[in-house]
């Protein structure tokens, strides 16, 4: 068995909650996500990000818009959708539930 | 010593190593190809080129100008593995792509689609862009446009909502599309070198300016680009107008210039023999002529050129060059021979005789249109010449008689002629003066007026004129078709006006007076 294939599993699975949950506090660049999700270590290569983004973004959960930088090139400021928020809420109850599962079945 | 290569990552500039260049480029292809089915590539490719400009930024100081390979090794590690960006979803199905590559051929060709090509086009890419859609040279697709332009008239409108409607081909994937390559490493990786080629000559200069330009900016500026190109487009056509214009007008025969010579319109080479003084000046009036106006046409047709084309080169500049130097030859030239001429006139020469001493109680004005009496007795009234003047037989016709009234210091009337000319010294204008022939005649009662007055055409134009003085005994008139002329009887006031002493006689032989 491959134990770090099922981590990689395991962490792409919650990347999307978690992206969204970052987008709940205020819209960020990516590399602003970037930073959160590597302060928490739940992102190993950035590269992960991005296919993500796109996707959540052509789910019509998340819009963006440009803005100028002082330093360097142009930002894509990411934000939640209406919708983006409704699913987030599912998500978090979700999230819930299943910490929940996994605390009382884990626990010794 | 390393070579470097100029490369824009989503229009920020960067000057990057060789073989980083390299590290980067087969990344980047790489990626490209990983994910060429998967929705939104372009936005990911973006995302990951906006996040790769900002880390390279980040390398970057005052002392560190250039991106390095261990910088780009860097960046890519942190980064991950082009196989890592297959969205977790379709990661399964992407490797079976992968493996199933050599099999499903149809499946590398990437389907072909318009775009404008703005690198190889000169407007907004739109011949180009068709060119590339349908695999023919691009001069072939000008060719077929240029001529729907000028035969068709809607090849303008056309390109215009072409230009709107078609995008541009922005990311790579896009010239890949617009090109219908097979996405194929050698393929990608020949894209990308051509691509880095354009790139290297614009780059610096287009850089900073993409990254500052939003889109408003860019219509605004393909808005600008239409109207110059519209202002380039009349240039030149009003070049061409000029052109013809001035061909019929230096070497042909144009009704432009009231006169005739030998009973034809003349033309400007002509007429500046009547002016010139001698052959000098004229060949300074005919090539002044010439110089000035060829070369504005030149000047135009370059400007033209130079705005519907907006690509600058030295070669603009030395033909321009060229054509102000010719243009500022040519009205040198005609300075010259303007000061000459101007010079030929500056002394003023009047000769004044007396005609005739007439005793009578009223003097009728009778004007003689026309000299010329054929052998049946008819005159001829009108022979179409509505010009000023006219040559015929080395003499120059004008006509326009100048009559002036002064009463009479005793019972008769008297007629004087004045004669005057202008001439580049005292005597030539008494010669010039002296040669204009000029007819009246006395029948009875009768004053009969030449409307025309004739001189040598050697003498040249010098403002050559005619007066006539009659002096009007008091209280007698002077009268014409049964009107009296002088003195003129101001019907409001109930009174004769003598102030009203000036009379001309028109070539058509209509008369006036204040």
């Amino acid at each position: 068995m491959n134990a770090e294939n099922t981590q990689a599993q395991m962490r792409k699975g919650i990347l999307e909650y978690c992206i969204l949950s970052i987008l709940s506090k205020g819209e960020a660049y990516p590399s602003e996500i970037l930073e959160a999700l590597k302060n928490a270590k739940l992102l190993v290569v950035e590269g992960t990000l991005y296919p993500l983004l796109t996707r959540l973004k052509n789910m019509e959960l998340l819009s963006y818009h440009w803005e100028e930088s002082t330093s360097g090139p142009p930002r894509k400021y990411y934000a939640l959708t209406e919708q983006g928020n409704l699913f987030l809420n599912e998500l978090d109850k979700t999230w819930t539930e299943l910490n929940e599962a996994v605390l009382s079945l884990t626990k010794k | 010593m390393n070579k470097t290569i100029s490369i824009h990552l989503q229009g920020v500039p960067f000057i990057i190593e060789e073989q980083a260049y390299e590290i980067l480029r087969n990344y980047l292809e790489r990626l490209i190809f990983l994910l060429k089915n998967q929705n939104g590539v372009e936005e990911i490719i973006q995302d990951v080129e906006l996040r790769m400009a900002e880390l390279f930024s980040s390398k970057i100081s005052s002392s560190k100008q250039v991106i390095e390979a261990v910088d780009v090794e860097e960046i890519l590690a942190l980064l991950g593995n082009p196989e890592v960006f297959a969205d977790y979803e379709n990661m399964d199905e992407s490797f079976k792509r992968v493996e199933n590559e050599n099999d499903e051929k149809e499946n590398l060709y990437v389907k072909k689609r318009l775009f404008r090509d703005e690198e190889n086009g000169i407007l907004g890419g739109v011949c180009a862009g068709f060119a590339s859609y349908f695999g023919v040279d691009i001069v072939i697709i000008r060719a077929i446009y240029v001529l729907l332009f000028i035969f068709g008239g809607f090849g303008f409108p056309l390109y215009i909502i072409l230009w709107i409607i078609t995008p541009r081909a922005k990311t790579s994937y896009e010239k890949l599309q617009m090109k219908g390559k097979p996405v194929t490493l050698e393929h990608i990786k020949s894209e990308i070198e051509d691509t880095a080629e354009s790139i290297q000559k614009k780059s610096k200069a287009w850089g900073k300016k993409m990254r500052e330009e939003t889109t408003v900016l860019k219509g605004i500026k393909a808005i600008i680009r239409v109207i110059s190109i519209s202002i380039g487009i009349f240039m030149i056509l009003s070049g061409i107008g000029i052109f013809i214009m001035s061909m019929v007008f230096i070497f042909g025969d144009p009704e432009l210039i009231p006169a005739q010579i030998n009973g034809e319109f003349m033309s400007l080479g002509k007429f500046g023999e009547l002016v010139a003084e001698n052959q000098t000046d004229m060949s300074y009036f005919f090539y002044g002529i010439l110089f000035t106006s060829l070369s504005a046409v030149g000047l135009l047709w370059i400007g033209g050129i130079r705005l519907i084309v907006a690509y600058g080169s030295k070669w603009f500049k030395y033909v321009s060059g060229t054509f102000t130097v010719v243009m500022i030859v040519g009205i040198v030239l005609l300075s010259l021979m303007g000061a000459k001429t101007g010079r030929a006139f500056a002394v003023h020469g009047e000769l004044e005789k007396e005609l005739f001493s007439l005793n009578a109680n009223e003097l009728n004005l009778v004007f003689e249109t026309s000299t010329h009496v054929d052998a049946k007795g008819y005159r001829t009234v009108s022979q179409g010449d509505m010009g000023v003047l006219k040559v015929v037989k080395n003499k120059i016709y004008f006509h326009g008689v100048h009559v002036q009234y002064h009463v009479s210091s005793d019972s008769l009337y008297h007629v004087k002629e004045i004669l005057s000319s202008q001439g580049h010294d005292h005597h030539a204008a008494l010669k010039k003066a002296r040669n204009i022939e000029f007819k009246t005649w006395i029948a009875s009662n009768q004053l009969h007026v030449s409307t025309y007055y004739k001189f040598p055409l050697k003498d040249k134009i010098r403002d050559q004129s005619v007066k006539l003085i009659i002096d009007v005994p008091a209280g007698k008139y002077v009268k014409f078709r049964d009107k009296v002329v002088y003195p003129y009887y101001d019907e409001a006031k109930g009174e004769s006006d003598e102030e009203r002493m000036h009379g001309y006689v028109h070539g058509n032989g209509e008369y006036e007076t204040w």
